[in-house]
C-alpha cells in the first residue's frame, strides 16, 4: 500500500518536474524569478509613502472592473443616460454599489496619486535617474484627473451638465485678451473645446466624445504610460530620502514575498475602505440635466478642482485688456507645470540654494492647494467674509483705474 | 545548433561589413522623411475630420421668439425659454415690466437665475452679480453684460426679439 502512494507521489513530482521544465523552456520563468529576488525595498521611517504608488494602482484596476461593469448598463446619450443609471441604481442588483465603489473609487484614486506626487517630490525622487519617472508620473496625473473630468458628463445629471460646461469654457480662455482679434492668434482652447463639444453647446455628439474618450481613448493613454512608469521604478527602485541614505538608517527587505505581502495587505485595506464607502455612503445621482434651468445655489465641482475654482472667484473682471478668469487659470496652471518640471530646474544636488528652493516652493504649492480647497469650501455659502475676500483685487484694480 | 544565434551573428557582420556611416545617414535621414510625410498626411486627415464635423451652431437665423406662458407670469418672476440654441430667462419685475436676457453668464457659461428677493440676476457657479433691469455686470467675476433681447408684447402674445 505505502509502496504504491510513494509511487503515485514520484509519478507527480516527476510530471510536475516536467511541466515546469517545458514552461521554463518557453517563458523563461527561473530567469524571471532570478531578477525578481534581487528586487528589494528599503524599510525606514519614510517607508509608508511606498504604499501609495501601489494603492493608486489598485483603485486604477477596481476602476476598470467597475467600469467595465458599468458598461454592461450604461446607454450614452441625452434620452437614455440619465434613465439607464436611475435604472442601473434601482432595478439593476446591486447596480448601487458598483456604481458607487466606482465614484468612490475614482475620488481614492485622485488622492492617492497626490499623495503618491506629493511624496515623491519632498523626497526629491525626481531627481537623476529618474526624471522620466516623474515626468510619465505628472502625465498619469493628469490622465487621472482628465479621466474624473469626462466620467463626471456622463450620467447627465444637473452638477454633470454644469461641470462640464464651465471645465470646457476654461479651456477655451486662451483668447486672454477681450478683443475679436485675439482669436486669431489663440485659437487652440477654442478649438479643442468645440472638438470636445462637437460645437457651441453641449448636445448628445458632447455625451458620445466623453464616453468614447472616458471608456477607451483615456484608458488605453493611461496604461501606455503606466506600464513605461512601472518599468521605470523596477529599473531605477525605490529612492532613499538623502538624509535617511546618509545615516544609513534602513535596512532593505526583498519585494517578494516580503513587500509584496504588505502592499497586499494595504490593497485589503482599501478594499474594505471601499466597500464601507461604497455601501453606506452610496453616491449621490442628482436629477436629469435640463440645459435651460439656472445653476443650482451651491453648486461647485468635485474637492480636486475646488481651489482653480476658488481661485477664479477672486479674480477681476478684467486687468487691462487681460481677461480675468485668465490671470486665474494661468496662476493655477503656471504654478502646476513649475511644480512638474521640477527635475528640470532643481535637477541633481540634494543640498545647496536649488534643493531648498525646490522643496520650499513644493510647501508653497501644496499649501496654497490645502488653503485654496479650505477657502472654496467655507465660500459656498456666499457669507459675508468671504464676499470681502473675493472683492478685494477687483476693487483694487478698480481703484488703480486699470480694470473692474 | 542554434540556428537563431547564428542568424543574428550573420547580421552583425553583415553591418559592419557592408553599411557606411553615411549610407547610415542616408538611410536614416529618407527613412524619417518618409515617416514623417506620412504622419503629417494622416494627421491632416485626421485633424480635418475632427474640426469640420463640429455643429457650431448658427442662431442668428433666429430673429424673435414667442415665450409660451409669459403673459400668466406673476410680477416679480422670471421664466427660461430657449431662443434659437441659446437658454434664455424673461424677468416680469414688480411694476410688471419685461426684460429678457441670454442667461449664459458671460464669466463661464453657466445659467443664471433671477433673485426677486435681492432682486437681481446672479450665477450660482462663481457668484457673479448682474442688473436686471439693464443686464449689465455689477460685481464678481463676468467680464461682460449679459446679451440682451427687446421684448415686444403683442396681441397675440409676448416677443423676445434679437436686440
Amino acid at each position: 500500500m505505502n509502496l504504491q502512494l510513494e509511487k503515485i507521489d514520484r509519478q507527480i513530482g516527476q510530471t510536475l518536474q516536467n511541466i515546469e521544465f517545458e514552461l521554463n523552456e518557453r517563458l523563461k520563468i527561473k530567469e524571471i524569478a532570478e531578477v525578481a529576488s534581487h528586487k528589494t525595498v528599503p524599510i525606514h521611517q519614510q517607508s509608508i509613502w511606498y504604499y501609495f504608488g501601489g494603492i493608486s494602482l489598485f483603485f486604477f484596476a477596481v476602476q476598470m472592473f467597475t467600469g467595465i461593469l458599468l458598461l454592461f448598463q450604461y446607454e450614452a446619450g441625452i434620452g437614455t443616460a440619465h434613465a439607464s443609471m436611475l435604472k442601473l441604481i434601482n432595478k439593476v442588483e446591486f447596480g448601487r454599489v458598483i456604481r458607487s465603489a466606482h465614484s468612490w473609487s475614482a475620488n481614492l484614486m485622485v488622492l492617492s496619486v497626490m499623495i503618491h506626487m506629493f511624496s515623491a517630490y519632498f523626497m526629491k525622487a525626481y531627481q537623476k535617474p529618474r526624471e522620466f519617472t516623474w515626468i510619465s508620473g505628472t502625465i498619469l496625473l493628469f490622465l487621472t484627473v482628465t479621466l474624473g473630468f469626462t466620467g463626471y458628463l456622463l450620467p447627465w445629471d444637473d452638477l454633470a451638465y454644469f461641470a462640464t460646461k464651465v471645465g470646457l469654457e476654461i479651456a477655451q480662455t486662451t483668447p486672454w485678451v477681450q478683443a475679436e482679434w485675439s482669436k486669431t492668434f489663440f485659437w487652440p482652447g477654442q478649438l479643442a473645446a468645440d472638438i470636445l463639444r462637437g460645437g457651441g453647446d453641449i448636445t448628445n455628439i458632447t455625451i458620445q466624445r466623453f464616453f468614447g474618450l472616458h471608456v477607451v481613448v483615456l484608458p488605453w493613454i493611461f496604461t501606455g504610460f503606466l506600464g513605461f512608469h512601472l518599468f521605470l521604478v523596477q529599473l531605477h527602485g525605490n529612492k532613499i530620502p538623502k538624509y535617511i541614505e546618509e545615516t544609513k538608517n534602513y535596512r532593505s527587505i526583498a519585494f517578494f514575498p516580503n513587500f509584496f505581502y504588505k502592499d497586499m495587505f494595504a490593497w485589503l485595506v482599501c478594499l474594505n475602505l471601499l466597500a464601507i464607502l461604497a455601501v453606506v455612503w452610496p453616491w449621490h445621482l442628482g436629477p436629469e440635466a435640463d440645459p435651460l434651468a439656472a445653476a443650482i445655489e451651491g453648486i461647485h465641482p468635485e474637492w480636486y478642482f475646488m481651489a482653480p475654482f476658488e481661485l477664479l472667484k477672486w479674480t477681476p473682471a478684467a486687468v487691462g485688456p487681460i481677461n480675468g478668469k485668465f490671470i486665474g487659470i494661468a496662476l493655477f496652471g503656471g504654478v502646476s507645470v513649475l511644480l512638474f518640471l521640477v527635475p528640470l530646474w532643481d535637477p541633481h544636488t540634494n543640498t545647496g540654494r536649488f534643493a531648498r528652493i525646490g522643496t520650499y516652493y513644493g510647501i508653497f504649492s501644496l499649501f496654497g492647494l490645502l488653503l485654496f480647497t479650505f477657502f472654496a469650501y467655507w465660500c459656498l455659502d456666499n457669507n459675508s467674509m468671504c464676499n470681502a475676500m473675493h472683492g478685494f483685487f477687483p476693487s483694487l484694480v478698480h481703484t488703480l483705474g486699470i480694470g473692474h | 545548433m542554434n540556428t537563431e544565434n547564428s542568424n543574428a551573428t550573420n547580421q552583425e557582420i553583415e553591418q559592419e561589413q557592408v553599411v557606411s556611416p553615411a549610407k547610415r545617414a542616408f538611410i536614416f535621414a529618407t527613412v524619417s522623411g518618409a515617416a514623417a510625410a506620412f504622419a503629417a498626411g494622416i494627421g491632416f486627415v485626421a485633424f480635418r475630420y475632427v474640426v469640420t464635423g463640429n455643429d457650431t451652431g448658427n442662431d442668428s437665423a433666429v430673429t424673435e421668439v414667442k415665450i409660451d406662458g409669459a403673459a400668466e407670469m406673476p410680477a416679480n418672476s422670471s421664466k427660461t425659454f430657449k431662443f434659437g440654441s441659446k437658454p434664455s430667462i424673461l424677468i416680469k419685475d414688480p411694476a410688471g415690466a419685461y426684460f429678457a436676457y441670454c442667461s449664459v453668464c458671460t464669466h463661464l457659461g453657466c445659467n443664471v437665475a433671477f433673485q426677486p428677493d435681492q432682486e437681481r440676476i446672479f450665477c450660482a457657479c462663481h457668484g457673479g452679480v448682474y442688473d436686471f433691469k439693464t443686464g449689465k455686470n455689477v460685481s464678481g467675476p463676468p467680464p461682460a453684460p449679459l446679451s440682451v433681447y427687446k421684448v415686444e408684447v403683442k396681441p397675440n402674445g409676448i416677443y423676445a426679439l434679437r436686440a
